[in-house]
């Protein structure tokens, strides 16, 4: 129950993300808000990614819960610089978020009554993950595409390769690819390279060396 | 501000998964139907796990099934383990009732049904076949208590002939069995009578110190059982049979790191290590000599009884964490030989250490996959292990009669 509540809290921080920027304060809470939900989309992305591929170790759990940390670090990192660089395009994530959130919970709700011990904690994690999933953009979608070609292209041609490694390199691929989009975004809004719809202001970066 | 954002995120994805395992202990009579015989003051020992969460759910589905099943001597036909002999181990998922049994022990170890006779020529070789997804159709099964969600009944193929559970196989077969069910085989009743479904083992050898292990719950009530067959000059096998889950609901994937298999898997370990100290009451102890790969976590142990762990592991894959976990409880284990036994899944297994006076032991090169599914949707595994005084070459020139 601990973990359903951090990870309501976690979603209630992401929440803060949607807020316009109208000073220096309200630029700290895009902050925090970027944060939050880059930190809540790399580590759903990083234990999903990592599930097949850890379970392959003596190690599983501790594999899963460093592959979580790592990826949500970088999620952290790059929705910080995303919430301070670019607070609009940080907020069609958070929509993107909220998208996923849904289907994932639709999705859920359909597969209830279809299989037995399907519970609603069952439901609340295919939302935790299609709104992970959601927020990250098309990079996991992107990313789990390759990662299910190039596993069916391994797993008929290499011998040892099973068809569990291709579930896992899929997984795998639609976490990286979540990650990589959340590392673009990130360097995209700290360059300027990239602006969301909506008005656009200029962005002063201060580089510490 | 980055150290705390790092700090922050180290906390969050550090409670993700548990690193804990459930202990299986020793239980009295938190599973009595599960624990008692029929007709019979003799009782099956019962460990369960010691975590009152596991035991709740446990409970309400051991309310639905019937009572394990005992039936230690095989037919007066069957004589002992002949000296020098070697002893074959069958493991085998029959998908309720989807394979045939009875045809099975009359291909594979030559015992027929039907007639009460073997097969022609030679008296079949000592065997114990480890049996998962075995079903009993009884009165004996009760009617659930009101509330109770019932697992839907397995999902069997059509075949040839007619369904015979596992009791009406034993006594028709003239074989020992040992029965103990894990869950019910679907809502339906039949003339009063009701399904159940659990793993057995059938022998042509007596059964004794029968012993049912319930797993630590993960996404339905599994149980294993064990039973030991004594061999000529005093050697002995404990086997065990078991079933482990296929796959929990997608929070528990995520909360555990998918380690549900290896949390039911360790249960298993460490309910035998818990039997092997009650029984010879002291320790397994540390055998002499290097410890090899296989067993870097844990010292290389030396055990009372020689131990066969088989079953339906249901694993994706030979490299599974269960699995290796495995290897290391079970250092004596043939390889896998690469054939898969569910599809094109390696789900089934046999597990094996050495123990007593190690004069039991794998022959090299028996262990491998049986072609025939029998009409379920499994193959069956096979190895022989070598007696006292019994010969590689003896085995291999003589196989049971009608193998395949």
């Amino acid at each position: 129950m601990s973990r359903l509540l951090a990870a309501v809290g976690v979603l209630a921080l992401c929440a803060t993300a949607r807020v316009e920027a109208q000073g220096s304060e309200h630029a700290t809470w895009n902050t925090i808000g970027g944060g939050a939900l880059g930190l809540y989309s790399g580590a759903v992305l990083g234990t999903v990614g990592s599930l097949i591929p850890c379970g392959q170790t003596y190690a599983t759990a501790r594999c899963v819960r460093l592959a979580a940390a790592g990826a949500g670090t970088v999620g952290l990192v790059s929705g910080a610089l995303l919430g301070e660089g670019d607070p609009g395009r940080l907020g069609d994530a958070a929509k993107a978020g909220a998208i996923g959130l849904a289907a994932g919970a639709a999705l859920g709700v359909a597969l209830k009554p279809m299989i037995q011990g399907f519970s609603w904690a069952d439901v609340a994690s295919l939302s935790i993950v299609g709104s992970a999933a959601g927020a990250s953009g098309t990079g996991t979608a992107v990313g789990f595409g390759v990662g299910a070609v190039t596993g069916l292209i391994l797993w008929k041609t290499v011998p040892s390769f099973d068809l569990e490694d291709a579930a896992g390199l899929s997984l795998a691929g639609l976490a990286a690819g979540g990650l990589v989009t959340w590392l673009v975004r990130g360097i995209e809004a700290q360059s300027g390279g990239h602006t969301s719809g909506g008005a656009t202001m200029p962005l002063v970066v201060n580089l510490r060396f | 501000m980055r150290r705390v954002w790092i700090g922050l995120a180290l906390a969050l994805t550090g409670c993700v998964v548990p690193s804990t395992m459930t202990r299986v202990a020793p239980a009295g009579d938190s599973c009595s139907t599960a624990a008692r015989l029929p007709d019979s003051n003799v009782r099956v020992g019962l460990y369960a796990p010691a975590r009152p969460g596991d035991q709740e759910r446990l409970d309400g589905w051991c309310a639905a099934v019937g009572p394990a099943v005992l039936d230690s001597v095989p037919d007066g036909r069957f004589g002992p383990w002949p000296a020098g002999d070697s002893l074959a181990v069958l493991t085998w998922n029959v998908n309720g009732g989807s394979g045939d049994i009875a045809a099975f022990l009359r291909e594979q170890v030559g015992v027929s049904c039907e007639d009460g006779a073997s097969v022609g020529g030679p008296a079949p070789r000592p065997f114990v076949l480890l049996i998962q997804e075995a079903y009993r159709r009884s009165a004996d099964v009760p009617a659930a208590p009101a509330g109770t969600a019932l697992p839907p009944k397995i999902k069997e193929d059509a075949r040839p002939g007619s369904r015979i559970d596992i009791l009406t196989v034993a006594r028709d077969c003239g074989l020992s069995l040992a029965y103990v069910p894990s869950k019910r085989n679907g809502p339906q009743e039949f003339d009063g009578e009701r399904e159940d479904l659990g793993t057995a083992l059938l022998s042509d050898l007596p059964l004794s110190d029968v012993i049912a292990i319930q797993l630590p719950f993960e996404v339905s009530r599994r149980v294993a059982i064990a039973a030991t067959v004594h061999g000529p000059g005093g050697d002995s096998l404990r086997a065990v049979s078991a079933h482990l889950d296929v796959s929990p609901g997608p929070w528990r994937l995520l909360s555990t790191a998918n380690t549900s298999r290896l949390r039911q898997a360790m249960g298993l370990v460490d309910a035998l290590q818990d039997i092997e100290v009650g029984s010879s009451g002291t320790a397994a102890a540390p055998a002499t000599g290097s410890c090899a790969r296989p067993c870097r976590h844990r010292e290389a142990m030396r055990h009372p009884i020689a131990t066969v762990l088989a079953g339906d592991f249901n694993t994706p894959s030979a490299g599974e964490t269960t699995l290796k976990h495995l290897h290391e409880s079970f250092p004596d284990s043939p390889r896998w030989d690469g054939q898969p036994s569910r599809g094109i899944f390696p789900a089934d297994h046999i597990l094996f250490r050495a123990g007593g006076d190690m004069s039991l032991m794998p022959i090299p090169g028996s262990y491998r996959r049986l072609e025939d599914p029998h009409y379920s949707d499994h193959r069956a595994r096979i190895i022989w292990l070598r007696s006292r005084g019994g010969t590689v070459a003896e085995a291999s020139a003589s196989p049971l009669p009608g193998a395949r």
